[in-house]
């Protein structure tokens, strides 16, 4: 269970060549966003669906933080919700290949920004780039109030038998699931796949939808978590087609008419990467893919370590990291 | 297990015994040279005859399918053997209303990227420490150690477990067999 957070709303990697590309036409992380559901997150989400982006060119050496907003032509699943910082900013040096690395130094500008025109990216390192870590919004998407379907059983939220539940399993807090943001907290319990927040009086206030559980292959997405704009370049890396959806560490693959979860299509760290930056910790190990081992070896120059569909290159001395660089072809 | 043996693993250490002293220069370039094979992680998974039950709550929580796609990922694969040593948790741990639970324990027998005893080894030996920690698709991490001729592993919440053999590698990432669960239930 990822640590980090979830419902945030990640902002669409958009790479283009040379320049960032003036407000083109678009479509978010996920689309068909019916609204929200009877339930009022408490996570500050985003509207990821399709639409017009609009906005002028930015200067593509500008550091921006940019706010997830939906697209303006369909903006229904933020209404009412707080804005969210993105999660995942990247943008460009206009240098390409300032390194003496391998691979293709590729000349990339990139842009996070939701409903901008997104081009496929191609292959090359990126040298100036950052991911925030999305484990940063964690505490926000806790939905308040009844899993749904405990709701339509109109008993108040109260599960028979929640509160002196002693299976084992339920005993587990939001510690054991690694929900940051939660951790350290009392009061949640298992439930129906679900982490359920238990009030004094043993009712459920608020629950949390879990892998494999509420967010089940077959269960229809929970309305009450929107679509969030996930980075063009997952979409293409992991294949992610038409519908999508990502929450908790893991991308969903949903069917675009009935909205139910067809497939678990990657589960991410969700670790920040940044030039820059010194190299997270946990990467200890030479971790590259098989078909990029010929490319990037580790040497006295440079070492890579691979995360969430990216080779990072890596300085040993300083162990900065030194280019992020994408693997579409 | 019916996994194609990785003859690198073997090779590969004594390589890294010889050449410790030029690590890490030398990474990756012994696996580069061996070809893994064409089968999808969740293929090798499948066709283990040592990991029937993690192929089942692999496939009964929807997991499988990350590993029949793009993205690269190395299992710490559980043995049956080590489902079974955890007695009645067992049947807990598979029942269909526990799918959030055993998901979330796989979630954290799962690392990006692709790993082989070799380079682990070579990590380790290269370590001021001799340990390395790697990051989990989970709620933590684990942390390798030499244990002898073995690699050890440890989980973020304390579990440990050994590393059983070679081990094998496929088109989208590796299987590294062990014989413990990786979080504590």
């Amino acid at each position: 269970m990822r640590k980090f957070l979830t419902s945030i709303a990640l902002a669409a990697l958009v790479t283009a060549t040379a320049q960032a590309d003036p407000g083109g036409n678009g479509k978010g992380g996920g689309n068909k966003e019916r609204g929200n559901g009877g339930a009022q997150a408490s996570a500050a989400l985003n509207g990821g669906g399709k639409g017009n982006g609009g906005g002028k060119a930015e200067n593509a050496r500008q550091v921006e933080r940019v706010v997830n907003r939906g697209p303006a032509g369909d903006n229904r699943a933020e209404k009412g919700r707080p804005d969210v910082p993105a999660p995942l900013r990247v943008y460009d040096n206009g240098k390409g290949n300032g390194n003496a690395g391998r691979g293709n130094d590729a000349r990339v500008v990139t842009v996070d920004r939701p409903g901008k025109d997104v081009r496929p990216m191609v292959q090359g390192r990126i040298t100036n780039f950052e991911r925030v870590a999305w484990r940063d919004y964690d505490s926000r998407a806790l939905v308040d109030g009844c899993p749904p379907g405990l709701a339509k059983k109109n008993n108040g939220c109260m599960p028979p038998g929640l509160a002196k539940q002693d299976s084992g399993w339920d005993r587990y807090d939001a510690d054991w699931w690694g929900l940051r943001g939660l951790t350290g907290l009392s009061g949640y319990r298992y439930y129906d796949g679900n982490l359920v927040r238990l009030g004094p009086s043993g009712m459920i206030s608020g629950y949390y939808p879990l892998l494999g559980g509420a967010l089940a292959i077959g269960n229809v997405w929970p309305s009450a978590w929107s679509p969030t704009p996930v980075p063009q370049y997952y979409v293409d890396y992991y294949g992610l087609g038409d519908d999508y959806r990502y929450f908790d560490g893991a991308l969903y693959r949903l069917d675009p008419e009935t909205q139910a979860i067809e497939t678990i299509a990657a589960l991410l760290t969700g670790d920040t990467f940044s030039v820059g930056q010194r190299i997270p910790d946990g990467y200890g190990v030479y971790n590259v893919p098989y078909a990029y081992r010929d490319r990037y070896v580790d040497g006295p120059d440079a070492y890579y370590r691979y995360n969430d569909g990216y080779v990072y290159e890596v300085d040993p001395t300083t162990q900065l990291v030194v280019a992020a660089i994408n693997l579409l072809t | 297990m019916n996994y194609p043996t990785l003859l690198m693993a073997a090779a590969s250490a004594l390589a890294v015994t010889a050449c410790s002293d030029k690590t890490p220069t030398a990474a990756g370039t012994e696996a580069a040279a061996e070809a893994a094979s064409g089968d999808t992680v969740a293929a090798l998974i499948d066709g283990s005859a040592d990991h029937k039950t993690l192929a089942g709550a692999l496939k009964s929580t929807g997991i499988d399918g990350v590993f029949g796609g793009k993205g690269d990922y190395t299992v710490l694969a559980p043995s049956d053997a080590a489902f079974t040593a955890l007695g009645d948790k067992a049947a807990t741990l598979t029942a269909p209303e526990q799918k959030a639970v055993l998901a979330a324990i796989l979630r954290d027998h799962v690392i990006p990227g692709t790993l082989t005893p070799a380079d682990i080894g070579k990590a380790i030996d290269a370590s001021s420490g001799k340990s390395v920690t790697m990051r989990t698709v989970g709620s933590g991490s684990v942390t390798f150690t030499r244990d002898g001729d073995a690699i050890a592993v440890a989980s973020s919440d304390g579990a440990k477990a050994k590393v059983l053999g070679a081990g094998s590698v496929g088109s989208n990432g590796a299987v590294l067999p062990v014989d413990t669960l990786l979080k504590k239930v």
